[in-house]
């Protein structure tokens, strides 16, 4: 009897003990568990880091931005920055780092360009094409209100002027030769390719599918609108200017179709309101919305003359294209009225294009700006 | 009393185990949230500290008897106006962020006072005068508190000019002279 109860005993304690060990192995188990997916989690998150997680990151940080602020109630909407910060793109030969535009600054995406100049060339074009559609696409493609009430909360009649985002900037180091810059042909590369992981080209993506051409736009047709930059400090300034900005720029405008109508026949249109403005390759010209506001003005071909300063950087910027969407804006119900004294309504015009990176070419478009610098 | 001991040593190492996950999960969470909260607040002092980051480097840069010029975009805002300030090394009205140095500074106001705080943003320059362009400033506000309550009439708009460059809410273009022993801050806008 004792002999079995000490039997029981052992066994009891050896099931015990097995219980013990197994709890240890449980514990192990459960600290693979836990730990195992936080460390392979801060790994992952390192590797996308690595591989510039960061700039993906950020474009992703202001389109989220923009369209918090065009969706949210204008409560909220009036706390809502735009997160956009400009890139600083410097196209080099390998020596230099664009330091007449772009020394000093931080976070600078240096492209290394090849000796070939046609190879060049089209890296070049790959990158200013890019620039300015990953600029669309991230302010929501000209359809979403940004500023409209963002600015009536804080006081502002969205018809003060242009609101603008700069979304990046590229300047080419003086190291690279005039033959490459001569050899850039933005419009063919906008018509014959395709945007990264898509079916479409980027003339087809900024417009409608149907269209494969460019219009040819006669200065002649703005002839009474014109409003050419006459001011000759311009070219004592920015003799040397290599640089590009890539503007984003919106204005709320209740006659838009008088706006539109002043682009006339001269530029793309879709019958989604969408258009593509392409000046005559060997002049230079920005399109300002001015005031498009309580009375019609017209939109304007600014530029020309006065910049050919660019000497020899002119022939890529004659190639620059705009963009833009004019028509009906996605906003809240509190500004889809138009109100004569505050602005507002969801008419309004959108725009994409490249600048010349100088205060008073963007200061004549832009009454604002926005972002981070 | 082994086992029991042995028990009380699986326990402590499975809690702790446990207490120390936990902790870490916390630290990333709250990690989380405090960038999320930096995307969508400060963003005019991250915009006033990067501005005066590339206006230091832009100064750096410059050899004696060179004169910059470059656009700027500032930080706005139509709350709280910023301005670009400057301080000689001699100027005992400098803020105590420039120690002993010359030194510029992005700041909510045009003051020391403003300088002093943390939305102050000062960078030291190794010269020994600055001169800041002067700026016509226009001030109002309410009139001043005299007590006993009723009405208190707004006081006037009243200009001053200060050495002071004021940004506006698009690009300004900063030129800038550097001397032997000082360094001219000028704009245009």
């Amino acid at each position: 009897m004792q002999k079995e109860l000490k039997k029981e005993e052992t066994k009891l304690k050896l099931r015990e003990g097995m219980k013990i060990n197994k709890r240890g192995e449980i514990e192990v188990e459960q600290t693979i568990k836990f730990v195992l997916p936080v460390l392979a989690f801060l790994i992952v998150l390192g590797f996308l880091a690595y591989l510039g997680f960061k700039e993906a990151a950020q474009e992703d940080i202001c389109h989220l931005t923009v369209i918090s602020r065009g969706t949210s109630p204008q409560a909220v909407q009036a706390e809502i920055p735009l997160k956009c910060t400009t890139k600083k793109i410097c196209l080099t030969d390998g020596k230099g780092k664009c330091d007449e535009s772009l020394a000093g600054e931080e976070n600078l995406d240096i492209i290394k360009l090849p000796k070939d100049s046609r190879k060049a060339a089209r890296i070049i074009e790959e990158t200013s094409v890019a620039s300015m559609y990953n600029c669309w696409k991230m302010m929501g493609e000209g359809k979403v209100d940004i500023f409209g009430n963002y600015l009536i909360s804080r006081g502002l009649r969205p018809v003060e002027g242009p609101t603008c985002v700069i979304c990046s900037r590229v300047a080419i180091d003086k190291g690279i030769s005039q033959s490459i810059i001569n050899d850039v042909n933005l419009h063919e590369y906008m018509r014959s390719n395709k945007v990264p992981g898509g079916d479409k080209t980027y003339l087809q993506s900024f417009t409608d599918s149907s269209f494969n051409t460019y219009p040819y736009v006669s200065t002649k047709s703005f002839q009474d609108k014109l409003n050419t930059i006459k001011d000759e400090n311009i070219e004592e300034v920015h003799a040397s200017g290599r640089e590009i900005g890539l503007v984003f720029m919106q204005i709320k405008a209740p006659k838009i179709s008088e706006a539109v109508g002043n682009l006339g026949s001269d530029a793309l249109f879709s019958a989604g309101g969408a258009f593509m403005v392409s000046s005559v390759k060997g002049t230079s010209g920005i399109i300002s919305l001015g005031k498009l506001g309580l009375k019609s003005a017209p939109v304007v071909l600014g530029g020309g003359a006065a910049l050919a300063a660019f000497s020899g950087f002119n022939a890529y910027l004659g190639q620059t294209t705009a963009a833009g969407y004019c028509g009906a804006l996605a906003t809240t119900p509190l500004v889809k009225n138009y109100d004569e004294e505050k602005g507002g309504g969801d008419q309004g015009c959108s725009i994409v294009q490249a600048v010349p990176y100088d205060f008073r070419s963007i200061n004549t478009m832009c009454a604002n700006i926005e972002g981070i610098p | 009393m082994q086992i029991y001991n042995k028990n009380i040593r699986k326990g402590l190492i499975r809690d702790t185990t446990s207490l120390v996950v936990a902790i870490i999960g916390i630290l990333l969470l709250l990690f989380a949230v405090y960038q999320l909260y930096k995307v969508f607040v400060e963003q005019d002092s991250e915009v006033a500290k990067r501005t005066i980051n590339i206006i230091e480097a832009k100064i750096n840069l410059l050899e004696e008897g060179q004169t910059g010029k470059f656009p700027i975009k500032g930080p706005w805002n139509k709350n709280r106006k910023w301005y670009l300030v400057g301080w000689g090394k001699e100027n005992t009205e400098r803020p105590d962020k420039c120690y002993f140095d010359s030194c510029i500074c992005i700041c909510d106001g045009y003051l020391k006072e403003s300088c002093q705080g943390r939305n102050g943003f000062c960078r030291k320059v190794d010269v020994k005068n600055i001169n800041v362009e002067k700026t016509l400033i226009f001030n109002s506000g309410p009139g001043p508190n005299v007590g006993g309550g009723g009405n208190v009439p707004a006081r006037p708009e009243q200009r001053e000019e200060v050495s002071a460059i004021e940004f506006p809410a698009n690009l300004i273009e900063l030129q800038i002279k550097k001397n032997k022993d000082s360094l001219e801050i000028g704009y245009k806008k």
